[in-house]
């Protein structure tokens, strides 16, 4: 057992590693375009449209001002469809009043069956905007309901509270353009917190000074920039951030658009592409774009980060349970013999395995089963391989963004890289194994 | 289990916990030198484009003759951006006179020496500038680019051919132009712009009607955005022709002469709602009274496109007593017809019924 359990840990290592070396060819790959990306851009006039679909419940906040981001995006051609679900606050009102909206008979077509449409708005300033009021239905509903508005060939799918860089749909639009079997390219997320906005425009880019933010900041390089970049190389990427992801319209429509029922809409459409175009043996892509960016706020109070990474994971094992058969499946390839059973034994069963075999390895040290001598190790060999996971995705941070300019942040950095191994990773582990017990028991968040 | 057996696990965890140590060393030193060479190169790249930058906006302002400062060879590849992010912003003359001050800084022979033998990223910057330049000294070895799998390094070689030569390069890039699905339409339009739209117009509408479907729907595509006027018999001849939906389709988009009525209208009933939507605004472009019960009997077609550019032809229509909403809407009985009238008389800032 002891031995199964340092195995998992320097496996589960191994393996992120190796997708960080993955990663790492494709950055050395773009980085000679880095030039051409610098110079001035020209548009021809063909490239595709865009809807850009933007879900809000209860943003009043925050809604104006990333409509108004949205509306500044470089893109020469793009919609912007808003989807107030059901708020009970007052974002339908502040929508009307900051982008004049007026009644639009639109002939609306329900290709995916979505909570009845209440109203939906034009605005009488930014041709290029329009506002669906519905009934509540959660987000991936809302989202159904913006798709089936779309006019545009690719849709985008960003966060209410999401800030986009103005060239992201740009860079996230080329693999489209590339190749005409693209179905689907995700963007980079990473942490807004610290960072100065105006306008919905990052016009400073900070750390946090909150330590759980600084700590998801690392966490965000490390899997959800290069990790991904990794399994993008090995054109086996599985999950897409509900935040910024761009998706050929026609495609998400073929295989049912957004589940409804659950929590882990994002991974579940990526899935089920995947599986369905595999099973139709029809040629098809999808790809990360690193420097598509999009800045997202997290969470900087442990109750809510707690919801948000139980929720995380109930949706992760919803995703990966409703398409089970895909595993190891005759047309799998890639995404189903190497992807879907990494996410099963390290993000599914991960937490189970990692907060357990701790458990069992302090109770063995105290029964005398073990010598502490063994225990001092695993901690040793544990924390050393967390560090270098980090330390890992702060190189390839430093070899291609580096978006913080300051030698102290990416001192900080450094420092937190350390630091997170020290509480925040175990608490991220107790949490997930709630929402793996959530799930299994059938619960509902 | 006794802790002696648990030795050799003991070995095995501070060996690896060791090398991970040692690895995040390395890796912490590693950051750091990246981190000392970007700002010493940042520190670099500043004094060059304080001393550059203004030294050519002021030799493209200033009079004819010009004093540059020395330009050290450790400078060579940062001028080369330098002018080139220039050229790409500039029109007109001042290209004329970047081109003089950069064979004046022999940046040409730079250029093909970077082509042979620089880094990826070199190799690209090279071919920018040879094609600014139109320095056609390198045209073989341009050649020898265009034809390798390479997407970028290839569409880049066929950017400078077709600024160096344009009548040359369309000869020798269109097999590639209509076969490299890597080269995607919308960039290579770009490229191509930089020909007179003759030169591969020429070329293309000759050959049109022998070629398999999707050269002809790439054909037809670059024909439309190169605004190319493909003469209307071969419009006529692929419009009449039992052609894959796709090929006539594309066909549609560039049809708006009377005499491809007839062929048109034909494809108002197509079983391909693509090819039914681009009829529908190929007949609007050259609509007469007598095509409004046409259009309008488009407004109960199945699909929601067709409805919708029906609804946009007929609120467009030129015709006395047209653009009463009452009028457009006794056109059809069909619900989801009057929906999209509805919608486009909105999205037109037209009210929906008759004042």
């Amino acid at each position: 057992m002891t031995w199964f359990i340092f195995a998992y840990f320097v496996l589960l290592n191994g393996a992120c590693l190796a997708l960080h070396f993955f990663g790492l060819l494709r950055l050395h790959r773009d980085s000679r375009t880095k030039l051409l990306n610098d110079m001035p851009r020209l548009y021809s006039g063909l490239e595709p449209g865009i809807t850009i679909v933007l879900a809000a419940s209860n943003a009043q906040a925050g809604i104006a001002a990333s409509v108004h981001a949205m509306l500044q995006l470089a893109y020469p051609e793009f919609e912007i469809i808003v989807i107030n679900d059901g708020s009970s606050d007052a974002t339908l009102d502040v929508l009307m009043q900051e982008f004049a909206l007026v009644p639009f008979p639109e002939a609306y077509r329900q290709r995916l069956k979505t909570s009845p449409i209440r109203a939906i708005f034009r605005s009488s300033r930014f041709y290029k905007l329009r506002v669906i009021d519905k009934v509540q239905g959660g987000k991936a509903d809302a989202l159904n309901a913006g798709i089936n508005a779309a006019r545009h060939p690719l849709v985008c799918v960003v966060d209410a509270d999401s800030v986009l860089e103005r060239g992201s749909l740009d860079h996230m639009v080329r693999p489209f353009l590339r190749d005409p079997a693209m179905v689907a390219s995700a963007g980079t997320i990473r942490v807004l917190n610290g960072s100065e906005v105006q306008d919905g425009v990052a016009t400073r880019i900070g750390l946090p000074r909150n330590l759980l933010a600084l700590c998801q900041v690392v966490e965000y390089l490390r899997a959800f920039q290069f990790a991904p970049l990794g399994w993008s190389q090995l054109r086996a990427m599985l999950a897409v951030s509900g935040a910024f992801g761009l998706f050929r319209t026609e495609a998400v429509v073929e295989v049912g658009g957004y589940h409804t029922r659950g929590v882990g809409e994002g991974l579940d459409l990526v899935v089920r592409m995947h599986r369905v175009l595999r099973e139709r043996g029809q040629l098809y892509r999808m790809e990360f774009v690193p420097d598509a960016i999009c800045w997202s706020a997290v969470p900087d109070q442990l109750g809510t980060l707690r919801m948000q990474r139980i929720r995380w994971q109930h949706g992760l094992c919803e995703g990966l349970a409703s398409h089970w058969r895909m595993m190891f499946s005759r047309r799998g390839g890639t995404p189903g013999w190497l992807a879907f059973p990494f996410m099963v034994l390290f993000e599914w069963l991960g937490p189970l395995i990692e907060v357990a075999g701790c458990i069992f390895l302090l109770f063995a040290a105290a029964q005398g089963l073990i010598s502490w001598a063994v225990l001092a190790t695993f901690v040793f060999l544990a924390i050393g391989l967390g560090i270098l996971l980090s330390a890992s995705a702060l190189l390839l941070e430093e070899m291609s963004f580096h978006l913080y300019p300051k030698l102290r942040q990416v001192a900080l950095l450094g420092l937190v890289a350390v630091a997170e191994n020290f509480g925040y990773r175990q608490l991220n582990g107790v949490w997930r194994l709630i929402g793996l017990m959530r799930w299994a028991l059938g619960r509902r968040l | 289990m006794s802790a002696s057996s648990l030795e050799p696990l003991v070995q095995f965890g501070l060996i690896a916990g060791a090398a991970a140590v040692g690895l995040n060393l390395l890796l912490a030193t590693l950051i750091l030198a990246l981190r000392a060479r970007l700002n010493q190169r940042e520190r670099d790249q500043q004094a060059f484009k304080a001393i550059w930058q203004p030294a050519l906006l002021q030799a493209l302002a200033g009079p004819a003759t010009y004093v540059l400062p020395p330009l050290r060879p450790q400078e060579q590849v940062a001028f080369l951006e330098l002018w080139n992010y220039l050229h790409e912003s500039l029109r007109g003359d001042a290209t004329v006179r970047l081109n003089d001050i950069g064979r004046h800084l022999r940046c040409d022979e730079l250029a093909r020496r970077l082509l042979r033998e620089g880094s990826s990223a070199e190799r690209l910057l090279a071919m920018l500038t040879l094609g600014h330049l139109r320095d056609s000294h390198a045209w073989s070895e341009l050649e020898h680019v265009a034809r390798s799998t390479d997407t970028i390094e290839s569409l880049k070689a066929a950017r400078a051919m077709i600024q160096i030569d344009p009548t040359a390069a369309a000869r020798e890039l269109l097999p590639a132009v209509l076969t490299r699905a890597d080269w995607d339409v919308p960039r290579l339009a770009r490229i191509l712009g930089y020909a007179a739209p003759e030169v591969f117009g020429s070329l293309l509408a000759p050959r049109i009607s022998d070629m398999p479907s999707p050269q002809q729907v790439r054909a037809l595509e670059l024909i439309e955005a190169l605004h190319i006027r493909l003469p209307a018999a071969e419009l006529a001849r692929l419009l009449g022709s039992q052609l894959e939906p796709a090929v006539i389709a594309a066909a549609l988009r560039l049809a708006n002469a009377p005499q491809l009525r007839a062929a048109t209208l034909a494809h108002l009933e197509h079983p391909e709602w693509r090819v039914r939507v681009q009829a529908v605004d190929a007949v609007a472009r050259t609509a007469t009274a007598s095509d409004v019960q046409r259009l309008a009997a488009r407004l109960g077609d199945r699909e929601w496109w067709v409805r919708y550019r029906a609804a946009h032809a007929l609120v467009a229509l030129p015709f006395r007593g047209h653009q009463d909403p009452v009028v457009l809407k006794s056109l059809t009985e069909d619900r989801f017809g009057r929906d999209a009238l509805d919608q486009v008389l909105a999205e037109r800032g037209l009210p929906s019924h008759s004042s």
